[in-house]
């Protein structure tokens, strides 16, 4: 059983999610976070989310990559067609790409792989069998706490980080910087298990999504997290539920700050 | 049930990111009666503005080098002893304080103009102070050095440091502001910045050009990824800062 929910914020937020289950099994997510003086950055996040989870659905689809080298190759072509998606949109508009700036992370969780692509401060963190934390993806960041790598920069595609790693996870989250200094231990950026342990436990047990994901919704609007960050910040969470061959459950949440 | 879980979440105690500023302040002889209470009634009104934001107050750090007859640092953090214009070490562990502790100096006013050795002083200690929080893992925004003087340099060789301050601006390390006062020459104060020409003060608007400080710190201080904060209106400059 499938289930997703999804919660707007009433206040305006640049962060956009997307994500997709595969009858063939793969789960694609996607998060970004629209720069906040880029006046259509909003714009550019949702194109950006959009346009790589059609992409790598579509590779799933029609032409599955089957090593490590492919599924690199295959984030970074998807990765590129996001970006040419903000471009045309920008030209067509006769607008500068830059109006448009959006960090990018995305995932893929395909059989015993998982494949990370990403451009600027979000993260991913995944957990195994064991119960284990894995940190999938550091923030890109750059000297200055407000220094940050978007898709929408010139060399950008020179700046995607792509891993694969063999994982049989359990649950994963995707998340943008708002969480970031809540989520992750600095300097170097480790999952830090009070948070993601609850967390992950609460999307196993899912039931009813749609409760869930108001749930979700509702934690990252609470006065315990906006008293830490006041940026945006979305949260998606994937977890198997029942049966290792029953496709996991999805849990979205976004708050805006 | 659930929704307990989600109760159950702890948060990561980081250090919160921030912005050191070391404020490099005249106190030769020329500055000695209205100018100097002037400044210190600034330094009131900084301390104050920085305080009532509770972010900027645990995000801003504060340091102060004194340039008047000799450079010292001064004890920013109100030490026990002493009536707070104590001289202390140019040390970056000790030189700065988050604003929620800082304790303003009182200044007076007295001798030469050393302002060169005064800006390599600043430049110095916010490389050291950068390179504690990278070894502390905490994060940082660009420092600034915010100048203020009614004079000229008077000290040899402050033609290097005026280079200096413009090569560590141009590599992004420091955001370099110059203001003068009175009859400080603009045309020097130039020397030590390619990116921000020197800001006139109006009158002796200290208190005016501090709360101008506070309010730009803070914005610093919180601004997001990707984000250059856009800086308030000078209304205490009398030249047009406009480019």
């Amino acid at each position: 059983m499938i289930g997703t929910s999804h919660q707007e914020a009433a206040t305006p937020c640049q962060d956009a999610h997307q994500y997709r289950l595969l009858e063939s099994g793969e789960v694609i997510l996607a998060v970004a976070d629209g720069a906040g003086t880029a006046a259509r950055s909003a714009e550019g996040a949702a194109l950006a989310v959009k346009r790589a989870v059609d992409a790598l659905e579509q590779a799933c689809r029609e032409n599955k990559p089957a090593s490590d080298e492919a599924w690199s190759l295959c984030m970074r072509q998807c990765f590129g067609l996001a970006r040419q998606a903000i471009a045309d949109l920008a030209a067509q508009d006769g607008s500068p790409i830059r109006l448009f700036a959006t960090t990018l992370t995305c995932a893929v969780l395909a059989e015993t792989r998982i494949v990370l692509g990403q451009i600027g401060d979000g993260f991913a963190v995944a957990q195994d069998g064991h119960g284990t934390l894995l940190g999938l993806t550091t923030p890109q960041r750059g000297e200055y706490a407000n220094e940050a790598a978007f898709i929408t920069m010139p060399q950008a595609l020179d700046c995607i980080d792509v891993t694969t790693q063999a994982l049989n996870a359990k649950a994963v989250a995707l998340a943008t910087d708002g969480l970031l200094r809540l989520a992750l231990k600095l300097p170097g950026y480790t999952p830090h298990p009070p948070f993601f342990i609850p967390l992950f436990a609460f999307a196993a047990g899912v039931t009813d999504a749609a409760s869930a994901g108001q749930q979700l919704a509702d934690f990252l609007a609470s006065d315990r997290v906006c008293a830490r960050t006041d940026d945006d910040k979305t949260l998606v969470l994937a977890a198997s539920v029942g049966p290792s061959d029953t496709p996991p459950s999805l849990s979205i949440g976004q708050g805006g700050a | 049930m659930t929704q307990s879980q989600l109760e159950q979440t702890e948060f990561a105690d980081n250090p919160e990111p921030r912005c050191a500023v070391v404020l490099l302040l005249d106190t030769s002889g020329s500055m000695h009666g209205k100018p100097i209470a002037e400044l210190n009634s600034g330094l009131q009104d900084f301390d104050a503005a920085l305080k009532a934001d509770r972010l900027a107050s645990l995000r801003v750090e504060v340091s102060i080098i004194a340039f008047g007859g000799k450079v010292r640092a001064l004890d920013v953090a109100g030490s026990p002893h002493g009536n707070g214009t104590q001289e202390i070490a140019f040390s970056a562990e000790q030189a700065f304080v988050t604003a929620d502790r800082f304790h303003p100096p009182a200044l007076n006013a007295s001798g030469e103009t050393p302002m060169g050795e005064a800006v390599r002083r600043a430049i110095e200690l916010l490389r050291d102070r950068k390179d504690i929080y990278k070894r502390n893992g905490v994060d940082y925004f660009r420092p600034w050095i915010f100048l203020i003087t009614d004079g000229n340099p008077t000290d040899s060789g402050w033609e290097q440091s005026a280079e200096l301050a413009k090569q560590e601006e141009q590599r992004k390390g420091v955001l370099f502001y110059a203001v003068g006062v009175e009859n400080a020459d603009m045309k020097t104060l130039a020397r030590f910045s390619d990116q921000h020409q020197p800001l006139k003060l109006k009158g002796l608007a200290f208190r005016e050009l501090f709360r101008w400080l506070s309010k730009s710190l803070s914005a610093v201080a919180q601004s997001r990824p990707g984000e250059q904060a856009p800086l308030p209106p000078v209304g205490w400059a009398s030249v047009d800062t406009s480019h």
